[in-house]
């Protein structure tokens, strides 16, 4: 308007000076200084106005701003401390209505720790001292419920003139709780991380950058994290020498990016004070979603002690397989009888066992056996039996009674002390009786022996029944083969003629074929080969073996030579 | 545990049967008796090891086939063996396992003999 007038004056005296007065007189320049006083004081209230404009624009801006901030509340309190009004929503969150809050101290919503510390930054505020305050505040709503705020507050300014406080509170009790269980997860997860014997590490692929390495690699090599991490090299210098090749040869795959340099490996350390320490490593890959390896994150236990079990327990083992061997019976070499055997033990102890005895002057009684199971539950019934043998074999006087003392030690020892466990063997229980030139025997359940006469031809020592410890009553019956001359006996346990997918009748025969061939040579070199044709077929786990080899000459023909 | 191999249980009714397809070595003769303690801890009392795909048994297994055998004769189940092979059945023929148990060459007769007990 000012503007206008301004202009619409202008116009008019330009008219005046050109049309009307055509000079520039005396009361020309009366005329337009009268109209400069007149227009100065408009010129101010022009100004004034602007600026007024402006302030208010400001004013209704911030006041917009306020409530752009989400699920804030507003409040004023005036310059004595007392709640001049509140925003809807704040008093829906405290639980008052407008009557019953407004004109009240705003300290009641405040608790009495808190109060000195809230009175001082309000004053503060009032005396203009601080321009704003922005606090974490706990309060309690009307039923007694501990809420938590953010307050923003700053000073009511009117007529430029501090007249109270002017603020937003924000609840945020349930981002606090959220905050505070996160808190408790994090710090499980530091404690478990901090204390933990497993290493925990993570490497950033790309920067080449170690970027997590928890505090057990200390326990392990006796460097610390700090330690490890100005030396990223550390870990793998430790290294034992004749391990290194598995650890970067692995690494090495990982950057390749094969699957297999993801399996799990086991490896030496060399601790700072120079003990060795073993170590199970396992890595998992951080793919980016372009499938690119990006990240390693890797675990190692220490497997120390169970190294140790381990090899004690090998130890155990490698005594338990001496004592077993040393419990067999020796080789007998006479003109008339001789007998050798093989023993091949398998990784674990096992169940094959292998005795005899001169029973008298014209007969031996030899037993082959099998426990069926493997282990040290096997080996102990093993040995249980070997104990008893000799005084069975010696005091009975043909294979029924001794296979049915050992049918009873089985049932009775056994069975009655674990009765919810069956322990049974097969085994081939033989008398050579040079005397009358036969031999007797009884196959429980074993493998079948063979018997080459002079001639060549192959008699069968067949299975005629169940295993021994099987049943209570075991019913068997003594078979007898009458020699004519010399002969060749070969017996086994199964892990001779293991060969899964093929009959067991076609082992036989090549076991037989065996010994024809190898008919005219020494008894060491018929079971060398036997073995030999064992380990064609070996298992991955091979079983054990035993394997007796028997020349018998009768006593006549040993004369006549 | 072997996770190459997972026997296959079924049910049919009152007859729980197991699948064991594979031959049994030292190697895993221990997952072979973990198989059968699980087929004995079944709640039905007619029980079939299936032995169709198997071409050999160590004398551990035949051990664990007998103590499953009489042990589930002592808790008033029947476990019986079908689908037999040649090469099985040689083994089964050398320790005379017919002597105490029901051996099948076929699964279906084993169902059979089953279905013949409960007439």
């Amino acid at each position: 308007m000012f503007i206008f007038i301004l202009l619409v004056l202008v116009v008019l005296n330009l008219y005046n000076l050109v049309f009307i007065d055509k000079r520039f007189g005396f009361e020309f320049i009366v005329d337009l200084l009268t109209q400069c006083v007149i227009l100065t004081p408009l010129f101010f209230m022009y100004r004034q106005q602007i600026a007024n404009t402006k302030k208010l624009f400001d004013s209704e801006q911030r006041y917009k701003s306020l409530f752009l901030y989400e699920n804030a509340g507003i409040y004023v309190v005036n310059g004595n401390g007392l709640l001049d009004s509140i925003s809807p929503n704040l008093l829906d969150s405290l639980g008052y209505s407008e009557s019953e809050i407004n004109n009240q101290p705003f300290s009641i919503l405040f608790a009495p720790e808190d109060l000195a510390m809230i009175q001082r930054t309000f004053l503060e505020i009032i005396k203009g001292t601080t321009i704003s305050s922005s606090r974490k505040m706990k309060i309690k709503n009307k039923s007694g419920q501990n809420l938590v705020f953010d307050f923003s507050s700053v000073a009511l300014m009117v007529d430029g003139e501090i007249q109270g406080v002017i603020g937003f509170a924000k609840d945020i009790t349930e981002l606090e709780k959220a905050q505070e269980k996160l808190s408790v997860v994090q710090n499980q997860m530091n404690n478990i991380f901090q204390s933990i014997d497993i290493v925990l590490w993570s490497l950033d692929v790309i920067q080449q950058k170690r970027i997590i390495l928890s505090d057990a690699c200390e326990k392990i090599l006796g460097y610390t994290v700090e330690e490890h991490y100005s030396n990223p090299n550390l870990w793998t210098d430790r290294v034992h020498e004749e391990d290194k090749e598995i650890v970067t040869g692995r690494m090495n795959r990982v950057y390749k990016e094969e699957s297999s340099s993801y399996e799990n490996i086991e490896y030496r350390l060399v601790h700072l004070n120079g003990e060795i320490r073993w170590v199970e490593s396992r890595l998992f890959p951080v793919i980016n979603s372009n499938n690119r390896l990006v990240g390693i994150n890797g675990l190692m236990i220490d497997i120390t002690d169970k190294k140790r079990i381990e090899e004690n327990h090998r130890i155990d083992l490698d005594l338990a397989r001496q004592v077993q061997k040393s419990v067999l019976s020796k080789p007998i070499y006479t003109p008339v009888f001789s007998i050798d055997a093989r023993y091949v033990p398998s990784q674990e102890l096992g169940g094959d066992m292998y005795a005899w005895y001169h029973i008298d002057e014209h007969r031996y009684g030899i037993l082959i056996m099998d426990v069926m199971g493997h282990g040290v539950s096997s080996s102990l019934i093993c040995m249980s039996i070997r104990a008893l043998l000799r005084g069975i074999i010696q005091s009975c006087s043909n294979p029924e009674d001794v296979v049915k003392e050992l049918n009873d030690h089985m049932n009775k020892l056994f069975s009655e002390a674990m009765p919810a466990t069956n322990f049974f063997f097969t085994a081939i229980y033989l008398i050579v009786d040079h005397e009358n030139n036969c031999i007797e025997y009884i196959n429980a359940g074993h493998p079948s022996g063979l018997l080459m006469d002079d001639s060549g031809e192959i008699h069968i020592l067949e299975s005629t029944g169940i295993p021994i410890g099987l049943m209570l009553d075991l019913n068997v019956t003594t078979k007898i083969i009458q020699l004519k001359g010399s002969a060749r006996l070969i017996l086994y346990t199964d892990g001779l003629i293991e060969n899964p997918g093929t009959l067991m009748l076609e082992q036989v025969n090549s076991v037989k074929n065996i010994m024809v061939e190898t008919k005219l040579e020494s008894m060491t070199v018929v079971m060398d080969t036997l073995l030999a044709f064992s380990n064609i077929n070996k298992q991955e786990v091979p079983d054990d073996i035993c394997l007796i080899c028997m020349d018998i000459c009768s006593e006549k023909a040993s004369e006549r030579r | 545990m072997n996770m190459e191999f997972d026997p296959v249980n079924s049910v049919n009714e009152n007859i729980q049967l197991l699948n064991w397809g594979k031959d049994v070595t030292l190697k895993n003769v221990d997952e072979f008796r973990m198989a059968i303690w699980k087929l004995l801890e079944s709640d039905q009392s007619e029980l079939i090891l299936e032995l169709t795909d198997v071409a050999y048994l160590n004398s551990a297994a035949l051990g664990v086939i007998a103590d499953a055998v009489l042990s589930a004769g002592r808790s008033d189940k029947e476990l019986v063996l079908a689908g037999i092979q040649s090469t099985v059945g040689e083994i089964f023929q050398i320790v005379h396992f017919s002597t105490f148990m029901k051996i099948f060459i076929e699964v279906n007769d084993a169902y059979t003999y089953f279905d013949s007990l409960r007439e």
